[in-house]
């Protein structure tokens, strides 16, 4: 039996050397930033339609908009959750029973008459098992996420990219355009005028010469300072895509690595995925806020 | 096409229609200081304003249905993802779980040790460690 032992301890000492997956793991990390930006990106849609009040009378409720925003909010949890497993299964500390083992050695080798070299041996053997054991349950589990959460994280994916940078594009140039026309008009009654393009104003910056009187120049100001901050947003819509797209690619490299999650290439594969997911999540929150601190 | 992109479609038509109406506004320019010719310009304004702000408004509010449908579209796939997540997140609790385990059982073995402790030399010390050691696995079990 010994000898058995002794023969197989080179193949268990092999086999029970966890994996390095710290790739995955920090991939992960970068995916739960990620999620949380687009949280800020869904609120959005409740958002612009309340700053859309302000200027428009016939948008008497914000309800619809409520319930969209939360409902993405409510998808991007589900994605967050999943993208936090991934993680944690990838996570040695997730898969170790060895603080339990040590301390079940500690007492048994401090009982009276007990052989404390036995009992040495006896938990170090134990231990290769048992991690053996959770390093299969490991393995299990992550190959689960991977092969079942992965081709469902993408469609979930998709589909916001689908719809979301349409409809925010919608919701945000109406907003915009409700904003234009409540400035215009009060700049006209005025006697002055906005000029055909106000987008081309703004991006000279208002003159006080080109107004006659000053509280028009006044309103031109706001409305450019205003008009910039719905711009930016409009404008970020594009990294907000970006930041999916790269999502999807980190899905997709692991789903095609699963039995390779500490393989070199990956680990590179995933390390650029993740520098490009920072950069979009940065300009995401910094017109969005919440998420990535930009 | 799915029903989301054909709201969204539709929501694009009403804010085209919008902005077309701003346009309007804008191309009316200054009001003129004329009396009549300001009231025209006040109903002009009036009209084109009212078509924008309706037009803006149901682009706003497709823009928001389309999402609801497209998440109505995706509720098994939302599903079946929480399921696999509270699967993956079971599995890693049952380790933890083996891991607490074992650190009982290490502490029965600890009350066991204080009791032949007892037996074999009763004093207040050896009494005191058999008390310790009971607290300390009372105080595990929740």
């Amino acid at each position: 039996m010994r000898s058995r032992v002794a023969l197989a301890l080179p193949l268990i000492l092999a086999l029970g050397g966890c994996t390095d997956l710290a790739a995955v793991s920090m991939l992960s990390t970068k995916l739960v930033t990620a999620s949380a930006s687009w949280d800020a990106v869904g609120g959005e849609l409740k958002a612009s339609c309340e700053r859309q009040q302000q200027f428009n009378p016939a948008l008497t409720s914000c309800d619809t908009e409520a319930a969209a925003s939360a409902g993405l909010v409510a998808l991007n949890t589900v994605l967050t959750q999943y993208f936090t497993a991934l993680g944690d299964a990838a996570n040695t500390k997730s898969f170790t029973v060895q603080p339990g083992i040590d301390a079940l050695a500690k007492s048994a080798g401090a009982i009276p008459g007990i052989n404390a070299a036995e009992v040495s041996a006896t938990s170090g053997l134990a231990s290769l098992l048992i991690r053996l054991g959770t390093e299969a349950a490991r393995e299990k589990t992550l190959r689960a996420l991977i092969d079942e959460g992965a081709p469902l994280s993408k469609q979930l994916l998709t589909a916001l990219d689908r719809t979301v940078p349409q409809s925010l594009q919608t919701a945000l140039g109406a907003e915009r355009d409700q904003m234009t026309a409540a400035f215009a008009i009060y700049i006209q009654q005025g006697g002055d005028r906005m000029g055909t393009d106000p987008a081309a104003m703004c991006a000279k910056g208002p003159r006080a010469a080109d107004f006659h009187a000053g509280a028009n120049f006044m309103l031109a100001l706001e409305y450019c300072q205003r008009v910039g901050a719905l711009q930016a947003k409009l404008d970020s819509v594009g990294a907000y895509r970006k930041s999916l797209a790269s999502a999807q690619a980190a899905l997709d490299e692991l789903a095609s690595s699963k039995t390779q999650l500490g393989a070199q290439a990956l680990i590179t594969k995933l390390g650029q995925i993740g520098k490009d997911l920072d950069t979009n999540i940065k300009a995401v929150a910094k017109a969005f806020g919440g998420g990535a601190k930009p | 096409m799915s029903v989301a992109d054909d709201i969204n479609g539709l929501a694009a038509l009403h804010a085209a229609a919008a902005h077309q109406a701003l346009n309007a506004i804008i191309a009316l320019g200054p009001r003129p200081a004329d009396p009549a010719a300001g009231q025209a310009w006040d109903r002009n304004k009036a009209d084109l304003q009212a078509g924008m702000n309706s037009q803006s408004a149901t682009a706003t509010e497709l823009a928001s249905q389309a999402v609801l449908a497209a998440l109505a579209d995706q509720a098994a796939a939302i599903g079946q993802l929480t399921g696999v997540t509270a699967r993956a997140e079971a599995e890693i609790k049952h380790i933890q779980e083996v891991s607490k385990l074992l650190a009982r059982l290490a502490q029965v073995l600890d009350v066991g040790r204080a009791v032949l402790g007892v037996a074999a030399a009763p004093s207040a010390a050896s009494l005191k460690a058999l008390a310790d050691a009971i607290k300390a696995l009372s105080a595990a079990v929740p």
